[in-house]
């Protein structure tokens, strides 16, 4: 039960703090203001508990897959929204000194919802189990320790992409923008499948047995990348 | 005003067959039916028709939350306690597809078994 809390709660907090990391790695080397991401934070931590505590609710419109649709709107905007980052943050800037209000903003929209859908399905488990006789021995520690890992993940990515030379550090944030970009649009139609919205088919391959999604390392993936990033490529790009 | 007419229109007719694109009419789809009860999944075992598009209902009896995920199936949907939730699967090859609680992956745990043989109801 405590690994099960761990891996939970990791999971969801990996996924915001990998793109806040990028993001605020970004903003540095275009000599731009990452204050924005502190209110940004907190908005979301609010969407999280409204979304979350909405969630009854929600699960009962359109005939029982309003959850579906809501995540996967959630899930398109934060990827439009990501698009246009990588868009605008893969040209220099016009001049250094002139505040992008535009890319803030966006940025700004990006995590709001990236930490509104995750700390709501962190919101719906610890919830669910407050009333059970595992909450304080288990559920609780394990929330702690799976988001501490993940803050932790996402400060090490965000100084190790400090240390690496402008260009190449620029390259590889923009490599893991779109990257996670790719995931959200998966997720996305993953949840109109589900909802009966589109059809689904065969998969086009399957390298499970490569890695196979149910292990550890196949959940904490983008964890292990980055960990192995930090060993390997530090030496070679800085 | 002949134009914004004409306009609106061909926006109209546009979003009308984009819709259709996007919201195809289905035929009437099986209905299963499974019930979460102290994190167990009864049934266990669910046997559905191969081949065929179904919805699952899944009742959440418990007062806690569960997922309902598969990774062989690509589903993953949070019930709140006390409510139902509505799944769709499918088309599947025959051959059996495992899924779990989340939340309770010890003891929520089943399959459901696409058959050939088995008819639609």
């Amino acid at each position: 039960m405590l690994l099960n809390s761990v891996v939970i709660v990791l999971r969801e907090v990996l996924e915001a703090s990998v793109v806040l990391a990028a993001l605020l790695a970004c903003c540095r080397l275009r000599n731009q203001s990452i204050g924005w991401s502190k209110f940004a934070v907190v908005a979301g931590l609010g969407f999280a508990w409204l979304y979350g505590s909405s969630m009854y609710f929600i699960s009962e419109l359109a005939g029982g897959v309003g959850q579906e649709l809501a995540n996967a709107g959630f899930q398109l905007l934060a990827f439009t929204c990501l698009l246009l980052c990588v868009y605008k943050l893969a040209s220099p800037p016009e001049n250094e000194d002139v505040t992008e209000t535009g890319l803030i903003g966006v940025m700004a929209i990006v995590l709001l919802v990236l930490v509104a859908r995750e700390g709501a399905e962190i919101y719906i488990y610890i919830y669910g189990f407050s009333g059970s006789d595992k909450f304080l021995d288990d559920v609780i520690p394990g929330g702690i320790v799976g988001a501490a890992i993940g803050f932790s993940v996402g400060a090490l990515l965000y100084y190790f992409l400090l240390s690496l030379s402008k260009r190449w550090a620029l390259n590889i944030a923009l490599l893991l923008l779109i990257v996670m970009s790719a995931g959200m649009i998966r997720q996305a139609v993953q949840m109109l499948i589900q909802a009966d919205i589109l059809s689904g088919s065969a998969p086009l391959w399957d390298t499970s047995v490569l890695l196979n999604e149910q292990s550890v390392l196949g959940q904490l993936h983008i964890l292990c990348v980055i960990v192995l990033l930090h060993i390997f490529c530090k030496k070679a790009l800085t | 005003m002949k134009n914004r007419a004409t306009k609106f229109a061909r926006l109209a007719c546009a979003a009308t067959l984009a819709l259709g694109w996007v919201f195809p009419v289905s035929a009437a789809k099986p209905v299963f039916e499974i019930e979460i009860i102290n994190h167990l999944f009864e049934p266990s075992t669910l046997h559905i028709p191969a081949n065929t598009k179904v919805k699952i209902i899944i009742y959440n009896r418990d007062k806690t939350p569960e997922e309902f995920e598969s990774y062989e199936l690509n589903r993953e949907k949070v019930i709140m306690g006390r409510r139902k939730a509505i799944v769709f699967v499918g088309p599947l090859s025959p051959g059996t597809y495992p899924f779990f609680g989340e939340f309770n992956p010890h003891t929520a745990q089943g399959e459901i078994v696409a058959e050939e043989n088995n008819a639609v109801k």
